[in-house]
């Protein structure tokens, strides 16, 4: 299971790497049109990123994709396998594949902060696997990735405030842990739900296994909206 | 053995299941029939594991209750496989879930099928011959067949049954199959089993049930019969009794019919739209 998933992966990670082609697009254009001089490691920086971003978010929201476009899932539940290794199987090469990525963009130093930006891609690809079983449109998921992601943000730097004013750590560390403690604030709840959701997973239909995200995710994500407001708004 | 003992299923407000009790003795091929919507899919889904029970137990047999879907092979009437797969890999896929070693492709050979070519590819015979023989190679106890028997043409639909005959007479497998059409799978089966409304309506040998199952044609209405359904026509009816005792001849005036398979549960079901 785990060499298909490798596979189906790598398919996503293919189909992301596309985006390469804007390298040569973007000089022949700042060539013929806008003349900046952008240099090829710019370019490419760039567009690493934005592949990064775009492979987390598909892999995540992706992880049933093949039981659903292959009508597989009767087949997988009727299989001989823990529902745990199937979540295993399912994360694993997604992790693995983000990671090797994640390296890549350490050697090359692409990231300006590269700690802080591995555990804000990370932090995506996982919120997108966690909220693969919320709700069956992925137009729903991508906005929802989106809203997570704006609320992950202004909690790390609410949390990096927080820690900064202190005056305990450097500023680089205090950013550090804002990203971190918001991750763990965003993914906590969020894989709760997603653990006790597949935990008592079957074929019907999806709207009979969302209870968790009602009764765990949506109160969380409400308390940290809350927070971001009091604070915004100085009553804390 | 598989045991239901107490099970209650539904689809959120629909009652599917309410304490629901069957038992289907080890080696019996049981055929579970009746109306549309009525709950034969979800009966075979839950003993397959694809569905958990809202309530109530399903029990097996000592010797697969260790791990019972490691022993179960479950068609479903989408044939649902990795489509995206070709034969060969999903043939790899199989073999590394149950930790085979070997497979024996004997029987993918007569339906013409390319190990290269992918599943999505096959004609609904081919996969469900190719579906058969990737549960074959497991050894299951259980074999659980929904629906696919006569979407498949009569070629492949031979050599399919005779593999459940062979299955069925050589490693004692129990085999429970969903089906409407029963024309080819009569001779094969043990018992019938015709829901209604959730419950068992009928659980009878399929001996027993030719039996107990006599259409009467007559011009007089049976009161006194126990009658599931009837036909009406210009100048008589066709009243279907169950169950059917021999001392009815004398309280009847009318000619007394056996019935095969296919007419019974029709009269079953019959009588349920009547």
């Amino acid at each position: 299971m785990l060499k298909k998933e490798f596979r189906d992966t790598l398919k996503i990670l293919l189909e992301c790497s596309s985006i390469l082609l804007a390298i040569p697009l973007a000089k022949i254009l700042d060539k013929l049109v806008f003349h900046q001089g952008w240099r090829f490691r710019d370019v490419f920086d760039i567009t690493f990123i934005v592949i990064l971003f775009v492979f987390s978010i598909f892999s995540g929201l992706y992880v049933f994709q093949s039981e659903k476009k292959d009508r597989g899932f009767e087949y997988l539940l009727s299989l001989p396998i823990k529902r745990s290794k199937i979540i295993f199987c399912k994360i694993f090469p997604r992790l693995s594949i983000l990671l090797l990525l994640l390296a890549v963009t350490l050697i090359f130093s692409i990231f300006d902060i590269p700690l802080q930006g591995c555990i804000t891609i990370i932090t995506l690809q996982l919120s997108a696997v966690f909220l693969t079983l919320a709700v069956d449109s992925l137009i729903i998921h991508f906005i929802g990735i989106f809203i997570l992601f704006t609320l992950f943000q202004l909690f790390s730097n609410l949390i990096f405030y927080f820690i900064n004013n202190l005056g305990v750590f450097q500023l680089t560390y205090s950013a550090f842990f804002g990203e971190l403690f918001s991750s763990l604030i965003l993914l906590i709840p969020l894989g709760i739900s997603f653990i006790l959701s597949f935990k008592n997973f079957d074929l019907k239909p999806l709207k009979f296994h969302t209870k968790p995200y009602l009764f765990i995710t949506l109160p969380a994500i409400a308390i940290q909206i809350l927070i971001l407001f009091l604070y915004n708004n100085k009553y804390i | 053995m598989i045991e239901i003992k107490n099970l209650s299923f539904k689809f959120g407000k629909l009652k599917i299941f309410n304490d629901f009790n069957l038992e289907i003795p080890k080696g019996e091929v049981v055929l579970i029939t009746g109306i549309n919507g009525v709950g034969k899919t979800t009966l075979l889904r839950l003993i397959a594991g694809v569905l958990k029970p809202l309530k109530g137990e399903i029990k097996f047999s000592d010797e697969i209750s260790s791990d019972p879907r490691r022993y179960i092979g479950f068609i479903s009437d989408k044939l649902s496989l990795y489509e995206s797969l070709t034969v060969s890999q999903a043939i790899d896929f199989h073999k590394s879930i149950y930790g085979i070693s070997n497979f024996d492709d004997f029987l993918i050979k007569f339906t013409k099928i390319k190990k290269s070519q992918k599943l999505k590819q096959l004609s609904i015979g081919q996969r469900a011959i190719f579906h058969l023989s990737l549960i074959l190679s497991t050894n299951p106890k259980i074999l659980l067949i929904d629906e696919i028997i006569h979407s498949i043409d009569v070629y492949l639909r031979n050599i399919f049954i005779k593999e459940l005959i062979k299955l069925i007479s050589e490693k004692m497998v129990t085999l429970v199959l969903v089906n409407l059409n029963f024309y080819d799978i009569e001779n094969i089966l043990n018992r019938v089993i015709l829901l209604k409304n959730g419950e068992i309506a009928v659980n009878e040998k399929i001996g027993t049930l030719k039996t107990k199952v006599k259409k009467l044609i007559s011009t007089n209405s049976p009161k006194s019969l126990p009658v599931i359904s009837q036909i009406d026509y210009l100048d008589h009816s066709e009243y279907f009794i169950y169950p059917y005792k021999e001392n009815y001849r004398k309280q009847f005036d009318g000619e007394v019919i056996d019935l095969n398979l296919t007419e019974i549960v029709s009269a079953f079901i019959g009588g349920e739209y009547a």
